[in-house]
């Protein structure tokens, strides 16, 4: 019986496995499950660094994408013996940071009515995060130097989060309709129509570069 | 919501999602990985969640509540009004007081002597559930009757026949049941149906009589001789004779 049953896995391990001989997502979080450390290790070597974008294009701030992206990985880690393989591996970890941002941003929000109203506002009314300055290059330095990436970035990150997330997903990272769909868990149409109504608002702001 | 879901066609501004494609794509930093295997070795996230009270807030409101919910049950139990609760002229004996002469009378074996001149004396009945003690002043006349119970109860004809009778918490009139904490004063008794009266060398000697007292017969100069609060009996020793009188 046992035996059968290794075999069987072995058989449909080998079906799950990638064209270029990868193992799959699901391969690794089983691998990780049984305790082998390097898996896990593999599956943030793909998506450390795809999680880290999206969360900075949805929160425009590289420290705090960066962190928000450990953490996805620290819950995805404890979270792991939960995780049901009937859904993409993939969908699961950008709900769970999409969560992590939403709940971020609320946060700031609490934060910015707390605050004492207009010690930390710009000439032009714009929010000014008061963060000491530090001498570390930013990974996107080159964009800093970019005044439409740095307008685009502010564009996307003044959305509403309703549009805003399936805009990045869609055409930030590059997901299909049915990924976001199921990242936000929202109906095929609904999720269409944010992107449309997120990408109608961003026009109106980019009207000059488009 | 049924807006959106009506729109079911593919999203357009294929320009704005173009645009938006040119976008550099941000790296993690390279210690990434360690950083996360630091927290994990840390243990279990914690919850990044806030509240809009401040932690002391958050501790010291159950805090108080708590305080608050005990300081309302201590204080309730130590001023109890339970007692003050109690009628002061509740009397419900169990055993009805026995006249001192009748004591004396019905149980003469029992009697010691009160030496003429004495100023005080003590008369027992032999009877295991009543004793009587009888206090005898001479002068100035003063009259003390006690009927002490078993459970340590007594019926006091105080000074100036200013009797009060205590009933004690042993003694219950229906028991089973809770025992019942009943103080008696015959003399609020006595006052209350109109009945003032001084001491004599026998008994409580009437001085005035008015209310009920008055109606039901009782005469000034008449002597007291037994109180029964219970059943509102004053029974009066009248030119030798003796008069019970029920009073309401």
């Amino acid at each position: 019986m046992a035996f059968d049953s290794t075999r069987t896995f072995g058989v449909g391990a080998q079906r799950k496995h990638m064209a270029d001989g990868k193992l799959t997502d699901h391969e690794l979080v089983d691998a990780t499950r049984n305790g082998d450390e390097s898996a896990f290790a593999e599956i943030m070597q793909r998506y450390r660094n795809p999680l880290t974008n999206y969360l900075y294009r949805f929160l425009n701030d590289y420290e705090e994408a960066v962190d928000l992206a450990q953490e996805t990985f620290v819950r995805v880690y404890f979270a792991l013996d939960r995780y049901h393989t009937q859904y993409a591996f993939s969908t699961y970890i950008y709900r769970i940071a999409t969560n992590l941002a939403i709940s971020e941003i609320r946060r700031r929000k609490r934060r910015k009515l707390l605050s004492l109203t207009g010690l930390f506002q710009g000439e032009d009314d714009s929010e000014v995060e008061f963060q000491p300055t530090d001498g570390k290059i930013l990974a996107d330095e080159e964009l800093v130097d970019d005044e439409r990436s740095q307008i685009i970035a502010k564009a996307i990150a003044a959305l509403p989060e309703k549009y805003r997330v399936p805009v990045i997903l869609r055409d930030v990272e590059g997901k299909s309709y049915d990924e976001v769909a199921q990242i936000m868990e929202l109906g095929l149409g609904t999720t269409k129509s944010r992107i449309s109504r997120g990408r109608a608002l961003l026009k109106e702001k980019l009207q000059n570069y488009l | 919501m049924v807006n959106e879901e009506k729109n079911m066609q593919e999203p357009e501004h294929l320009d704005v999602a173009r645009l938006i494609g040119t976008l550099n794509r941000v790296q993690a930093p390279k210690d990434f990985d360690f950083h996360v295997k630091a927290r994990i070795a840390k243990g279990r996230p914690v919850e990044r969640r806030s509240s809009w009270l401040p932690v002391s807030v958050r501790y010291a409101m159950p805090l108080v509540l708590l305080l608050a919910v005990g300081s309302y049950f201590g204080f309730k139990t130590m001023y109890s009004t339970e007692e003050a609760n109690v009628p002061a002229v509740a009397y419900a004996p169990s055993q009805p007081v026995i006249p001192v002469s009748d004591a004396v009378t019905s149980q003469p074996e029992a009697v010691r002597e009160i030496p003429a001149g004495s100023t005080v004396a003590e008369v027992k009945t032999p009877d295991q559930g009543n004793k009587v003690v009888k206090t005898v002043q001479k002068t100035p006349v003063t009259t003390d009757v006690k009927t002490e119970k078993p459970g340590g109860g007594s019926v006091d004809l105080g000074q100036s026949n200013a009797a009060s009778i205590r009933q004690p918490d042993e003694i219950d009139d229906n028991a089973p049941g809770p025992p019942k904490k009943v103080l008696v004063s015959a003399s609020q008794f006595l006052a209350s149906v109109g009945i003032a009266a001084s001491s004599s060398g026998s008994g409580g000697r009437i001085q005035s009589v008015s209310g009920s007292a008055a109606s039901a017969g009782i005469q000034v100069g008449d002597v007291i001789e037994s109180v029964n609060v219970q059943t509102g009996t004053v029974r009066v020793r009248r030119d030798g004779k003796t008069i019970t009188a029920v009073l309401r």
